[in-house]
């Protein structure tokens, strides 16, 4: 990839999924700047620098939660692939929810992935594998 | 003249005219027109009831006509014509009894049919009625008095529409009409349920079966009216009930899943957070606060257990209809290799499952059940479970016998209640939803469950499942 460090936005109700994110980041020894979000708004907030809010600097790469208050991980990610800016953006949903009806509502927003938090290993362990690799062999998009 | 009146002035007429008969014999001294009045006499028989009044009086009639002989010697003619006469008398009156006999036996069989054919009418429950081709009420039984609130007389002579609300009253006689010219059957000969109304205008549900009767030059049609006001209401309470209870049992069934489902995820948070103490906290700890932290996960484990139980129950014989079917032998392997069986318990496949054929799911969960509690529950050093099946026509029996401890007879209905354990759960792990949901999916696919236990011995759960299974809505 470009060299440039992979920021990444962790959009989540959850305060204790939050920190367990956190602390497998932590733990795998990734360096990576972890933002996170307590919504849909306050993450399309973060990404345009609105209501007093720093811009994040790209790349980013987003770890969306689908059931949010205010405005939820679909809701979203329509709104993200409706602003040309945001439309190459590279998000993973990260949710609870195995039903089939989330799932392809995602993919038609076209997310790089669909992850169930319990199936992402005992502590996020594959899912920060996963992410790890990925951001070292994937090219994003500018 | 009624049949009664008839039958009383009998025997006066029948005296009459054996007294005529003796006197006329007396004054014509050839006896002539004497056999003609006993032959009246005879026929008065077919005013008595028994058709053997013909014979006696036949008896009658020819011993008058001899005694006529015998007594009266004066006869101005030659005696061979006197007795020829008498003779011919005597045949013509048997003749004539024979004839009266027979005819009288035809008589009374009619009668007695008929009796017996009002009789059947006029008790009958259901509503009899008999119109003509237009429409107009020929004959009604006395059920219709009752079913439709009019006495006989008021329906007689009356168009049958006014035993109908509409829009059945003014299209009635436009029915028999089109009957009538194109042969167009709207009901005859077919039941329905239709709506009757009664004097006072209120209407009612009727089963009506309507039959064409040609007779002779007569076209009739014969409808036979049921109230079924008590059955409707009947049914209407059933479907009633039946959709209340369906209704309890979908919103329980959600309940439990949006429960299990919901509850999970703060205590996932509690796992979370346990565990973390646990790690940041592990050089600060003395032994018995991190036992206390164990503890509290194993806690966590439980309630994740209990929960997913639930869930599992609420969802029982849920879309199942596209499973696999697998030998019974093999599915009892397949079990086997879940469990985790200790080497000193032997599960044992009986031959008599060779062959049988039946749905993976829910079976598997069944039996995975049942293997499991038997292993589970084992106290002794070796143990031996044998899983083994019979077959009738429309079911298959399976059992599940163990050499274990066995259940106390007061228990044994509890066992299969929800949240049951009969130890507690620090020394066996268990939600004790076990046996609910293998009693619950077995009653929705038609089979029934039931153990045999004594303490100490063993336990033997058998259960059936039926070779066609029919799914059903409702569980108990």
């Amino acid at each position: 990839m470009s060299g440039k460090t992979v920021n990444i936005l962790l959009i989540e109700d959850d305060d204790i999924d939050a920190e367990g994110v956190k602390r497998a980041f932590k733990k795998a020894r990734i360096a990576n700047p972890l933002l996170r979000a307590k919504d849909g708004v306050e993450a399309l907030e973060m990404l345009r620098g609105e209501n007093g809010k720093d811009v994040i600097p790209i790349p980013h790469l987003l770890l969306v939660d689908l059931n949010m208050p205010r405005m939820d991980g679909i809701e979203f990610m329509e709104e993200l692939r409706g602003d040309p800016k945001f439309n190459k953006t590279i998000a993973f949903i990260l949710t609870t929810s195995k039903r089939d009806e989330d799932k392809m509502a995602a993919y038609d927003l076209n997310v790089a992935g669909y992850l169930v938090k319990s199936k992402v290993g005992d502590g996020f362990v594959d899912m920060i594998d996963m992410l790890d690799h990925f951001w070292k062999i994937v090219e994003f998009p500018e | 003249m009624t049949k009664t009146s008839i039958r009383n002035g009998a025997p006066l007429a029948a005296l009459i005219m054996a007294v005529v008969g003796i006197i006329f014999d007396y004054i014509t001294p050839l006896g002539v027109a004497a056999g003609v009045i006993h032959i009246l006499f005879v026929l008065t028989a077919i005013w008595f009831r028994s058709p053997r009044t013909a014979f006696f009086f036949a008896g009658i009639g020819t011993v008058f006509t001899l005694k006529g002989y015998l007594l009266i010697s004066d006869i101005q003619a030659d005696t061979w014509i006197v007795q020829l006469n008498r003779a011919l008398s005597v045949l013509a009156l048997w003749v004539v009894a024979l004839i009266v006999y027979f005819q009288k036996r035809m008589a009374n069989a009619l009668e007695q049919s008929e009796a017996r054919h009002s009789a059947f009418i006029d008790n009958a429950i259901d509503g009899m009625i008999t119109i003509n081709n237009q429409g107009i009420i020929q004959k009604v039984n006395p059920a219709c008095e009752k079913i439709f609130g009019y006495v006989a007389e008021e329906m007689l002579g009356q168009n049958v529409n006014i035993l109908m609300p509409e829009p059945y009253h003014s299209e009635h006689n436009g029915y028999l009409q089109n009957y009538r010219n194109s042969g167009f059957k709207k009901i005859i000969g077919i039941g329905r349920e239709l709506e009757g109304m009664r004097k006072d205008g209120s209407t009612f549900p009727i089963d009506l079966s309507v039959s064409e009767m040609s007779l002779k030059s007569e076209q009739l049609f014969g409808g036979i009216v049921r109230d079924v006001t008590a059955r409707k209401e009947a049914e209407r309470s059933l479907n009633r009930t039946m959709e209340d209870l369906k209704l309890s049992n979908d919103e329980l069934e959600k309940f439990a899943y949006v429960a299990s489902h919901d509850l999970k995820s703060p205590l996932r948070g509690i796992d979370n957070l346990t565990k973390w103490l646990a790690e940041d906290l592990a050089e600060v700890l003395d032994d018995e606060n991190k036992d206390r932290l164990e503890k509290l996960q194993g806690r966590v484990l439980r309630m994740e257990r209990l929960l997913d139980d639930l869930l599992e129950y609420s969802r029982a014989g849920r879309n199942l209809k596209k499973t696999e079917k697998i030998k019974a032998d093999r599915l009892i392997d397949d079990v086997r290799s879940l469990l985790n069986v200790p080497a000193e318990i032997a599960i044992t496949a009986d031959e008599s499952l060779d062959g049988i054929l039946i749905p993976r799911m829910p079976l598997e969960q069944i039996f995975h059940n049942l293997i499991g509690n038997a292993v589970k529950h084992h106290d002794k050093e070796k143990g031996i479970i044998v899983v083994s099946a019979s077959e009738s026509t429309l079911f298959y029996e399976f059992s599940v016998q163990d050499d274990g401890p066995g259940i106390a007879e007061r228990f044994q209905e509890k066992i299969f209640e929800m949240f049951q354990t009969l130890k507690p759960r620090d020394e066996v792990e268990g939600s004790g939803m076990g046996l609910a949901l293998v009693k619950k999916i077995v009653y929705r696919f038609g089979g029934r469950i039931q153990v045999k236990s004594k303490e100490g011995k063993g336990a033997t759960f058998t259960f059936t499942w039926p070779k066609k299974p029919k799914i059903r809505s409702i569980t108990i």
